[in-house]
Order: C-alpha cells, then sequence, then structure tokens
C-alpha cells in the first residue's frame, strides 16, 4: 500500500503533456533580455478572462501575464513596461462589454492581448472595431471571435479545432458518416453547422441533433449517437463531461462501433489512465500547439517563463504566451515615443508571418478588415494509445467558407 | 428509433434517482428536515473514497471509509448544529443544511479541484444481465436492489422496532417527544446517522454510475427531492417509484424531438404538476 501522506505531500503542479520536460533549466528569454526592469512610462494592455461563473479559463491571459512580467523584467519595451490589467467577465457578456469599455477607455489600453474568455466579443466584437483597438486572444470560443475584424487569436476554437480532428477522421481513418451531438449553450449549432458543411463537401453522411447540457444521463446520449448509425461522432460537451460520457460509453461498447474525436481540452495527461485501455486507439482529439516538452527553443522558454510565474503551463496558457510574445515583438519595433493605439494597431494587422515551434504552421493575422479571421489555421491530432497519448505528425491545415483565406 | 435501450437506461437513471429520494426521506420522516446537504455528502463519500483508491487501499475499505465519513459528518451536523435549530421553522431548518451542502462543496473543490478528470468504477460495471430484453450493468441492479433493500429495512424499522415509533414520534412533535421520555438527542442521532450512511452509498453509486464530479454530485440532491415530493415526502414506496417515474421519462424524452433539449427537467415538471394536480384534488376532494 502506498502510503497516504506520500500521495498529499507528493502532488505537485503537473505539466498538462505527457512526461516531464527533458530540458536543462535555463532563465527565460523575454523581450530585450537585459536582465534589467523597465522603468520608463507605462504601456497599457489590457485582457478579459472568463474566469468565474459557468468555468475557469483564465490560465489563457494567465500565460500572458506572465510572459509579459518576464518582459518588464528584462527591459521592456525599449525600457517602458507593459501595464498589463486583466479583468474576469463571470461569464456574462454584459459584464465583458461593461470591461472592455473601462479597459479601452479607463485603463487606455493601446490592444487587447492574451484575453481567454467564453463570452467576450459576443458584446464586444463590434465595440473594438468603433474603438479601433485590436485583440489578440489567447483562447477565442464565441463565434462573434471567428467574425470580429478586430479580433484574432491564437487557438482555433471549438468549430475550426474540432474542423482539424474530423479532418484527420475522414482522410486518415476513413470515417463515412459523423454524428455532432449539439449541447444547448450558445454556439454549439455554429460547431455543428461547420461540420454539416465539411461533411457535405466530402461526400460523408452526418447527424446532428440537440443534447440537454444539464443531464447526467451520459447513457441515453450514448444510445442516441450508436441509434444514428454513425462511425464517428464529435463530443462538443463541457470538459468535467468526458470522462464520464467516455464511462458511459464503455458501458454500451460503443467504442466498438464509433470513433470518438474531440476538441483540444480533452487532451489532458490524466485521461488515459482515468478512462482505461479500453479507450486505446478509439479516441481522437486535435491538439492547437505542439506540445512544448519536445517541440523546441520556443517550447522550452514558454516552460521556463510559466515556471518562473507559477502558472500552469496547460495548452490555453500557450495561446497567452505565443500572443504576448508576438504582441512584444511587434511593440519593439515601433518607436516607443510614438505608442498609441492607431500605431499599435496598424502594427498588429500587418502581421502576417509569426513563428514558434509549438505552432504547427505560421500564424498570420490575415487580411485587414475581413469579416472572419483564424490566425491559427493547422494542427496536430493525437490519440489515446497503451495508456497514453499518442501525437500523429503531420500538421492538419484547416479551411473553412467562412474565414478569410 | 428502438425505444429500449432508453428504457434499460432509464431504468438506471430512476434507481439512482429513487435511492437518493429514499434517503431524503428518512430523515424527512424522523426529524421533519429537507436535507438539502444529502448530495454533498455523497460527494465528500465519493472523493475520499476515490483519494483512497487511488493509494491502493482495497476497494472495499476505500468504500467503507468513503460511508464513514458521510456519516460522520452527517452525525456532527445532527448532533451539534440540527439540535440547535430543533425549535425553528421547517424552512429554517432545510436552508441551514443548504449551508452545510455549501461548506462541503466549497471544501471538497478546494481539496481536490471543481473538475480534474476523474472515475470511480467497479468490475461490475461491465458486467451486464439482461432482463426482458433490456441489456443492464450489475451495478445497476446493485444499486436497484440496494433502494428496494433499504426501502424495505427502514420501513420496517420504523413500523415495528421503539427507535422507529420514537423517531416517529420526534417528526410528529418534538416537545412532546421529550416530554414522554424520548430521548431527542439520540433518536436525532439515530436519524442523522440513518441519512447520512444513506448519503455515503448514494453519492459512491452515483459517482460510479453517473459522473465523478463535486458540483453535478452536489446538486443531484435536487431531482432526488422531486421524486420525494413524488412521494409527498412520507412514503419511501412513492419516492422510490417517484424516482423511477423520474429517471424513466428523462431517458425516454431523448427520442422526442424539439423536446429532448430540455429532458434535465423531466422530474421537476413531473413534480409539479403533481403538486399542481394530484394535491389539489386531495384537498378537493376533503372539502
Amino acid at each position: 500500500m502506498k502510503h497516504f501522506w506520500t500521495l498529499l505531500g507528493g502532488v505537485a503542479l503537473a505539466a498538462t503533456f505527457a512526461g516531464s520536460p527533458s530540458v536543462a533549466e535555463a532563465a527565460p528569454q523575454c523581450g530585450m533580455n537585459t536582465g534589467q526592469a523597465a522603468t520608463g512610462a507605462p504601456i497599457p494592455i489590457g485582457a478579459i478572462a472568463t474566469a468565474s461563473g459557468a468555468a475557469d479559463i483564465s490560465s489563457g491571459t494567465q500565460g500572458a501575464k506572465a510572459y509579459f512580467d518576464c518582459v518588464n523584467a528584462n527591459g521592456g519595451i525599449n525600457g517602458r513596461p507593459i501595464a498589463f490589467a486583466m479583468e474576469d467577465d463571470q461569464t456574462r457578456p454584459d459584464k465583458a462589454a461593461e470591461l472592455a469599455k473601462k479597459l479601452v477607455e479607463d485603463h487606455k489600453a493601446v490592444a487587447l492581448v492574451g484575453s481567454s474568455s467564453l463570452v467576450d466579443c459576443i458584446a464586444t466584437s463590434e465595440y473594438y472595431e468603433q474603438a479601433g483597438i485590436v485583440s489578440i486572444m489567447a483562447a477565442a470560443v464565441a463565434p462573434h471571435c471567428f467574425a470580429g475584424r478586430n479580433i484574432s487569436m491564437m487557438n482555433a476554437g471549438p468549430r475550426y479545432g474540432g474542423l482539424g480532428v474530423v479532418k484527420y477522421a475522414v482522410e486518415t481513418l476513413g470515417i463515412k458518416h459523423l454524428v455532432c451531438p449539439q449541447p444547448t449553450v450558445p454556439g454549439a449549432d455554429w460547431i455543428c453547422d461547420g461540420m454539416q458543411k465539411f461533411a457535405e463537401s466530402k461526400g460523408i453522411g452526418f447527424s446532428r441533433f440537440p443534447v440537454d447540457q444539464q443531464t447526467v444521463d451520459n447513457d441515453s446520449l450514448v444510445q442516441q449517437i450508436l441509434q444514428t448509425g454513425g462511425d464517428a461522432a464529435l463530443y462538443n460537451g463541457s470538459v468535467p463531461t468526458y470522462v464520464p460520457f467516455l464511462a458511459a460509453a464503455e458501458r454500451a461498447d460503443a467504442g466498438s462501433q464509433v470513433k470518438f474525436l474531440f476538441p483540444m481540452p480533452m487532451f489532458n495527461p490524466d485521461i488515459p489512465k482515468t478512462v482505461g485501455s479500453y479507450w486505446n486507439d478509439k479516441v481522437w482529439v486535435n491538439l492547437e500547439f505542439r506540445s512544448p516538452v519536445d517541440s523546441g527553443p520556443d517550447g522550452s522558454n514558454f516552460l521556463e517563463v510559466m515556471k518562473a510565474a507559477g502558472t500552469a503551463p496547460d495548452a490555453l496558457a500557450q495561446g497567452g504566451y505565443l500572443a504576448a510574445r508576438l504582441v512584444t515583438e511587434t511593440l519593439l519595433k515601433l518607436d516607443p515615443a510614438t505608442i498609441d493605439r492607431a500605431s499599435v494597431t496598424a502594427a498588429l494587422e500587418a502581421v502576417q508571418t509569426f513563428e514558434s515551434d509549438m505552432l504547427c504552421q505560421p500564424w498570420a493575422y490575415g487580411p485587414k478588415d475581413a469579416a472572419g479571421r483564424l490566425g491559427n489555421r493547422s494542427g496536430l491530432t493525437a490519440q489515446i494509445h497503451a495508456d497514453g497519448w499518442q501525437v500523429n505528425e503531420g500538421c492538419v491545415t484547416l479551411t473553412d467558407a467562412e474565414i478569410a483565406e | 428509433m428502438n425505444f429500449v435501450p432508453f428504457i434499460a437506461t432509464g431504468v438506471g437513471l430512476g434507481a439512482v434517482y429513487g435511492m437518493s429520494a429514499i434517503g431524503l426521506v428518512v430523515l424527512y420522516r424522523s426529524s421533519g428536515t429537507i436535507n438539502f446537504a444529502f448530495g454533498a455528502l455523497g460527494a465528500a463519500a465519493a472523493h475520499c473514497t476515490w483519494t483512497l483508491i487511488e493509494v491502493d487501499v482495497p476497494v472495499w475499505l476505500a468504500w467503507c471509509c468513503g460511508i464513514l465519513l458521510a456519516t460522520g459528518l452527517s452525525f456532527l451536523y445532527g448532533r451539534f448544529v440540527s439540535s440547535r435549530l430543533a425549535d425553528r421553522s421547517q424552512s429554517v431548518r432545510a436552508i441551514a443544511t443548504l449551508g452545510l451542502a455549501l461548506l462541503l462543496l466549497g471544501t471538497i473543490t478546494s481539496i481536490w479541484g471543481p473538475g480534474l478528470p476523474r472515475r470511480l468504477s467497479l468490475p461490475t460495471d461491465q458486467m451486464n444481465a439482461v432482463i426482458f430484453g433490456l441489456k443492464i450493468s450489475y451495478t445497476r441492479l446493485g444499486a436497484l436492489a440496494f433502494a428496494i433493500a433499504a426501502m424495505v429495512s427502514v420501513g420496517l424499522l420504523l413500523a415495528r422496532t421503539r427507535i422507529g415509533l420514537a423517531m416517529r414520534a420526534l417528526a410528529s412533535s418534538r416537545t412532546v417527544s421529550g416530554q414522554i421520555g424520548i430521548d431527542v438527542a439520540n433518536v436525532d442521532a439515530v436519524a442523522w446517522v440513518i441519512s447520512g450512511a444513506f448519503a455515503g452509498v448514494a453519492g459512491l453509486i452515483l459517482a460510479d454510475l453517473l459522473l465523478m464530479s463535486p458540483i453535478p454530485l452536489t446538486f443531484l440532491v435536487i431531482p432526488a427531492i422531486a421524486a420525494a415530493v413524488l412521494g409527498r415526502l412520507g412514503s419511501m414506496p412513492g419516492a422510490f417509484i417517484g424516482g423511477m417515474v423520474a429517471g424513466l421519462a428523462e431517458a425516454l424524452l431523448t427520442v422526442v424531438p424539439h423536446v429532448s433539449a430540455l429532458r434535465s427537467a423531466a422530474p421537476y415538471v413531473i413534480a409539479l404538476l403533481f403538486i399542481t394536480f394530484v394535491t389539489n384534488a386531495q384537498l378537493g376532494e376533503r372539502e
């Protein structure tokens, strides 16, 4: 019997990637790397995060803050520190609108960087356009974000991330009939709309039906999936429902008939062991970023920056780090004396190639004034294999009729 | 659409609702208190058991420890908090248990986190029996059997034993019970212990059959209350049948277009209709 206290004493903050970082510890590299704290006039930047309410996905914004803190400790933006203000929208669109106004008009932010929110953009995308401010989000979820003229994001989001794993399933696994259970939450219909269009373009069967997000009865949901006759299902439920959903599917032996596809939040190192060996080679998940453990120097630096800040290095934090690094490098090219909202907006809109070894392909802001933008257009796919995660090589490029090329 | 699988899932869901409803009725019949902390006690038991299994404590021992934890917490609340609210209204006593529920939920969440991937499972989860064409896992059959056994045994306790008589007297009038020599504190404690044990077992079975997450487990008390209402809060067979009806309705509504997206409301709608039409009809007959 393992000692109970060993468990309590040994629990440490775990990286959300399989395996331990196998890199030599090094000082984080951020911005100018002077090792001297910046003391000039602050550059105001803001972010809106969902840190309470329906969920807490604020680790994306925490990732951005960690990088900006590192920048400020290393000379800032040519001597000017970044004054980073992070606000909690409490999963309320009205609150997000109130906070957006606060950040733009009171904090006088020159840009919004690293927002990680379930509801930002719903009531704010038009406001951002009117205010002439760009938002480079760590994690965007609401469809309004992907249609916003002044918004771009590091993540692919539930629709495009889902498209990534579905595309893999069609082209590599050869699925013939996709099922899209549609939770009764705002935006879920938009996700299934994208899957339906893709399925029709590939000539494969498609089924969708509404799902009560509040029910605990996953067994009936699994039966409903089985009765559609589909051979693959994209599950868009909330993160706490992944394990009970797969437990219900295992009870029905659904894994022998249906391939289960998930968006990125499913990629958690504890999942394979928790759901059990039944799910080996039966579950696939989209990865919007490469694992920082073995991606390369930028991945290693991400881990060091998060470690220095005491921030969990999860996938959301990766998005925040990349957003902050992008904006930092853009600001460093500007005249520090003339940094304002207009100059920052113009500079960010001009970014068409931003590279990182954590990205499958370079990120691009996209066409200026496009009504629909996706900066991160590629990803990888992982599957549960041998009670762990196996990342399948080969970037999957995302395309969608609603996104500007 | 083949309805048979949904009957099977509905029976399973109804069994857990019914089992929880019986636990609520037990306490209500003996103390007049609706225990909103029933789900939270079960969640505490489930998380304790999960942790012990993770450190290789034998499963049977881990389950016992979880049930003991729920029982102990329920006893402590009954002995030191509920007893001090004995002279307050039913509403106050019920709301106080809501405070316990929130305290437990906050404690569980701070120790174990809000929704990290966890699973509580038994070998019987993958073993199935086919009854009248329905494929039902042994775990679900066990839950059904436990609910029925609990209903019978607690019914016999209340009807045929001195302590059961004292518990019913306490629910009827605490003051008079004390005046005729019933040890109110001890009898109350027994009621809370029994309810706590129920909560522990129900929590473990719910965590196995449904999900292992503190917030949903805590608030599964709400459909259980709806099922208990169908038993008029006083009848254990009624509560069990109410739970089965609620579970079957929620599962079968899966296949009804335009309604399936709202099927989790089925227990509450049924309880509301019951209160509105059946209770009112009976009031009318009495008049």
